[in-house]
């Protein structure tokens, strides 16, 4: 019945080493992490506690926000080496053909050019993608989708490369397109891939679903459907490869999982893996958009082939076309409410678009069904949903992953049915919200402190929430509002996993090492994307031992120097590789102190760490980390693995997870009802990720992640018709700007993670998942027009009210 | 092939290029300022934009033909100039950069702005930055950055 099996086979094998002569390495599991920190974690993480940390929880400025903003940080896109040459793609012509023959002649011909290279150049497989490799790096007899890649020049200048695009003779067979997802469903459809249209099919129930709408007092049903969007994010993908006299293949590049691309690399070329250094510098935002491979097998083939350093840079419209989106997926959502505010039943229909290849559409469509209650309980379940191949342009990560739409539909029937009961909808939303011990979802526990309650909660207790009535009056004509303007608030809530989920690797690693003037470099695998990870790690490293952050020097994902440590995705990071940083740095403080004792003649439990120095209980004797450090002839160096917990059962489907974040927004919106815009005006977001390492990120990922989630309710889509995609420039495709921008709030609850460093969760994703949402909620509260298909544009809000309008 | 010359923050360039080469690839690949970003190459973004004789610019959409004479100032110029400076303390200190990739154009359309407007109102703000996008701030924090430069430089 499911496919969950393909999700584990193809993932890459742990890439940990043996800790290196010299070093040591604590490695916890969850189990033993019960046994051993559980309640240290918890009793610490008290509030009183709080305030005796140095660097946690504190304001402390961004370790990479001075290169940022001086110009000097080298981003993959600014990588420019003596002698390197300019590669480009030619991409396909049609978004669905077979290709008869490729003429490369003229091309190769035109002054400048270096080489110019066809599937026929590639030894390995050819494929790539994360869960299954079913895309092809350079096609061979059929494109899939206008951003299939069919050949590659090398040339001196991006000029003569972009000239030779234009030499190169296809031959292609137009072949009728699939462009429904609801025909890819069919029997009878054209097939995209041998073994058919679907990618993952998942089907799941609980209790008698008959039963329990029987017992419903309200049932409400509605189809939701949802576009697909642009990660959009500012350095489009880039990078630079080249390959020195011993074969040593090294790819700088965007990416969010080093080491996973060195195998994709490897396998797609048939090139050693050891042979194959991966280094994954400051990127210019990513937001799942480059977890997928996109500019890194093209770069190492063709170094590999040429012998020569070479850059590959897409366009903005490349971009557009040819990389991942978030999927577009239509729900159907059937869910029944006893009148004193019970979920009794829920029915769940989803259809997902992935486009032409596979990559993460598996486990997004896993994470839509396993969020598809949102954080409610439901006992009456029943859930089928299918992610299909299509020839509409490629889908796959995106910030929130499958949730982002679950919630959508889900929270949008939460309002619908908080106002047939009669009910206030954040009361209705916390009478029923999954709590530690429940079973939920797809049949995980909560074995963790879950924070939802509280945060809704706080939401509640809100002065906007509070005073909504006083606050919509007065922004609605008839009120002090302008002419034709109606206010509407609206609330919406989320959940959502920290990590890959059961049956997946899911670990972290982090490397401490003393240099000799007392500093610590810090190595850790994981990719700093925007999100400011690489600075709370190194406050939680800061912490425990006792250095300014200054004093630490980071060194991120380069597969020969860190070691493994997970994707940068998943609301993972500062969870995952913060824990394995702060069980390197406990490791580090212990193998410091053991060689100060040497030296101060004290043992080493009598010892303690203080501002770089180690010292005895009394003060007396002092012996600074750089004395240390010269004291050694090998340096010292520790390192922390740290396993996100799972549950120790199995599961009949998906990626379960078991720590989980969450967040309610509440919306406050005017509608010109004359012109049809919408003016977000005010968004309070009551996160909870558990302790905040840092308040500025944290604010920042929240405002970031609302902006987004308007762009997502408002304004953004990817316009695709027929295959071809029809707005590939930022001026077509529309971003929120600076006018945009309402008042934001954040006021975070922190109910402490017992498994996350100091009790820290993560962020990255819920921050933008209740805000769409939480303003068709509002919508409704302002015009009484319930939306249902994002994004809402002006023209739609004519349209209904004009509808809306005839009708009465 | 044309030859031009002009000054980039304060110093006399000369560059050999194609008459249509744009100011953005002539910084990046020919004076290796990578510091000036781009994020479109149509105008559309903002990520490119540098300061030609006091005005801001998005640099992917000028040319070397126009350039002879200009004083371009570029993000690697902004610590030696008084307002620059302020700015970048400001948005450093205001939690403005995440990835950071468009921070250096909304430093000079900051720049441009405050030279004009020494104490602009939140809407100036906006005005002033509207022809640049950022996708991971929300744009909350790059106003307080600017909102605090001008504080800053007005004491």
């Amino acid at each position: 019945m499911t496919t969950i099996f393909s999700l584990i086979v193809t993932m890459v094998p742990p890439h940990l080493n043996p800790p290196p002569q010299g070093g040591r390495r604590i490695e916890r599991t969850y189990e033993e992490w019960k046994r051993t920190e559980v309640e240290s974690v918890r009793s610490k993480a008290k509030a009183a506690d709080m305030a005796a940390y140095k660097y946690i929880g504190k304001r402390i400025t961004r370790i990479d926000a001075r290169p940022k903003v001086d110009g000097s940080l080298k981003y993959p896109s600014d990588l420019y080496v003596k002698g390197m040459i300019w590669g480009r793609v030619l991409r396909a012509k049609y978004p669905h053909a077979l290709i008869r023959a490729i003429d490369t002649s003229a091309a190769e011909k035109l002054p400048g050019v270096v080489m110019v290279l066809t599937h026929k150049d590639i030894k390995g497989i050819n494929r790539f993608g994360i869960e299954r490799q079913d895309q092809p790096v350079l096609c061979e007899d059929r494109v899939r989708y206008v951003g299939d890649a069919v050949a590659l020049v090398g040339a001196e200048t991006k000029e003569v490369a972009e000239k030779a695009l234009e030499l190169i003779k296809v031959d292609y067979e137009p072949l009728p397109l699939l462009i429904d997802p609801r025909e890819a469903l069919k029997e009878d459809s054209i097939k995209l891939h041998e073994k058919g249209n679907i990618v993952h099919e998942l089907h799941f129930t609980r209790g008698d679903i008959g039963s329990g709408f029987a017992g419903a007092d309200v049932i409400v049903e509605n189809t939701y459907t949802m576009q697909m969007m642009d990660h959009a994010f500012l350095e489009t993908e880039a990078g630079l490869a080249s390959v020195d006299k011993d074969g040593l293949l090294t790819v700088q590049s965007c990416g969010q999982y080093a080491f996973r691309d060195v195998t994709q690399i490897a396998r797609a070329l048939n090139y050693p893996e050891e042979q194959i250094r991966m280094i994954e510098p400051y990127t210019g935002g990513a937001f799942g958009g480059k977890d997928e491979i996109t500019v890194q097998i093209l770069l190492a083939l063709l170094a590999l082939k040429t012998q020569r350093p070479c850059k590959i840079w897409f366009s903005r419209e490349e971009h557009f076309i040819s990389c991942t989106h978030r999927h577009p997926v239509e729900i159907r959502m059937k869910t029944g409410v006893t009148k004193e505010g019970k979920l009794v039943a829920h029915e769940v229909w989803v259809l997902q678009d992935g486009g032409a290849y596979a990559t993460l559409s598996g486990p997004v469509l896993c994470l839509v069904i396993e969020h598809c209650c949102g954080p409610y309980l439901i006992p009456n379940l029943k859930v089928d949903g299918w992610a299909v191949y299509t020839n509409n342009g490629m889908s796959g990560a995106f910030r929130g992953f499958g949730a982002t739409q679950a919630h959508l539909a889900m929270e949008s029937q939460m309002n619908i049915l908080a106002e047939r009961i009669g009910m206030d909808p954040l009361s209705l939303r916390a009478k029923n919200v999954i709590r530690r011990g429940d079973t939920f979802g797809i049949g995980e526990e909560m074995i963790m402190d879950f924070g939802v309650d509280q945060s809704l909660e706080k939401a509640m207790k809100h002065p906007v929430w509070t005073d909504r009535e006083r606050i919509k009056r007065e922004g609605s004509s008839g009120g002090r509002g302008d002419r034709g303007k109606k206010r509407g608030i609206g609330v919406a809530c989320c959940f959502q996993g920290s990590g890959l989920g059961k049956g997946l690797p899911d670990y972290a690693a982090t490397t401490l090492e003393l240099n000799k003037d007392g500093t610590v470099t810090l190595f850790q695998g994981t990719i700093e994307i925007g999100q400011g990870s690489y600075t709370g790690i190194t406050q939680i490293a800061a912490e425990i031992l006792d250095l300014p952050p200054e004093k630490i020097r980071f060194v991120g994902a380069d597969t020969k120097r860190t070691l493994d440590s997970g994707t940068t995705t998943a609301s993972r990071v500062i969870y995952a590789a913060g824990q394995a940083t702060l069980l390197a740095a406990k490791n580090f403080v212990e193998m410091l102190k053991g060689e100060a004792s040497k030296i101060v003649k004290s043992p080493p439990e009598t010892l303690l760490v203080e501002e770089g120095n180690v010292l005895n209980r009394s003060g007396r004797k002092t012996v600074s980390y750089r004395e240390i450090a010269s004291s050694l002839k090998e340096p010292l160096r520790a390192e922390g693995v740290f396993h996100i917990p799972v549950a120790d059962r199995e599961f009949s489907m998906g990626l379960p997870h078991t720590v989980f974040c969450s967040n309610t927004q509440i919306v406050v919106l005017d509608v010109d009802t004359l012109t049809g815009e919408v003016e977000v005006k005010k968004v309070i977001a009551v996160p909870d990720c558990g302790t905040v390492i840092n308040p500025i990120n944290v604010e920042g990922q929240s405002e970031g992640g609302i902006v987004m989630g308007m762009g997502y309710a408002l304004y953004e889509r990817n316009v695709i018709e027929n295959g071809y995609f029809k707005n590939t420039g930022l001026s077509t495709y529309i971003l929120p700007t600076s006018w945009e921008v309402p008042e934001i709030e954040t006021c975070a609850v922190e109910v402490p993670e017992e498994t996350g460093p100091f009790g820290a969760r993560s962020v990255a994703e819920v921050v933008t998942t209740p805000t769409a949402p939480a303003i068709l909620n509002a919508l409704y509260d302002a015009i009484g027009i319930r939306f249902t298909d994002l994004p809402v544009t002006p023209e739609k809000i004519i349209d209904a009210l004009e509808r809306k309008k005839k009708k009465q | 092939m044309i030859k031009v010359k002009f000054v980039v923050n304060g110093k006399n360039v000369a560059v050999e290029s194609s008459p249509t080469k744009t100011l953005l690839d002539i910084l990046r690949e020919d004076l290796g300022l990578t510091g000036t970003k781009e994020g479109c190459g149509k105008g559309e973004c903002g990520a490119c934009t540098v300061i030609m004789d006091g005005k801001a610019v998005t640099s992917c959409i000028v040319i070397a033909a126009q350039l002879e004479g200009k004083n371009i100032l570029t993000v690697e110029g902004l610590s030696a100039d008084r307002i620059g400076k302020a700015l970048q303390d400001a948005f450093v200190d205001s939690g403005a950069v995440q990835c950071g990739y468009c921070i250096p154009g909304f430093l000079m359309s900051a720049r441009a702005l405050l030279e004009e407007n020494p104490d602009p109102t939140l809407d100036e703000i906006k005005e002033g930055l509207s022809g640049n996008i950022c996708r991971c701030t929300g744009y909350v924090k790059i106003f307080d950055g600017v909102r605090l430069a001008a504080a800053r430089l007005g004491k």
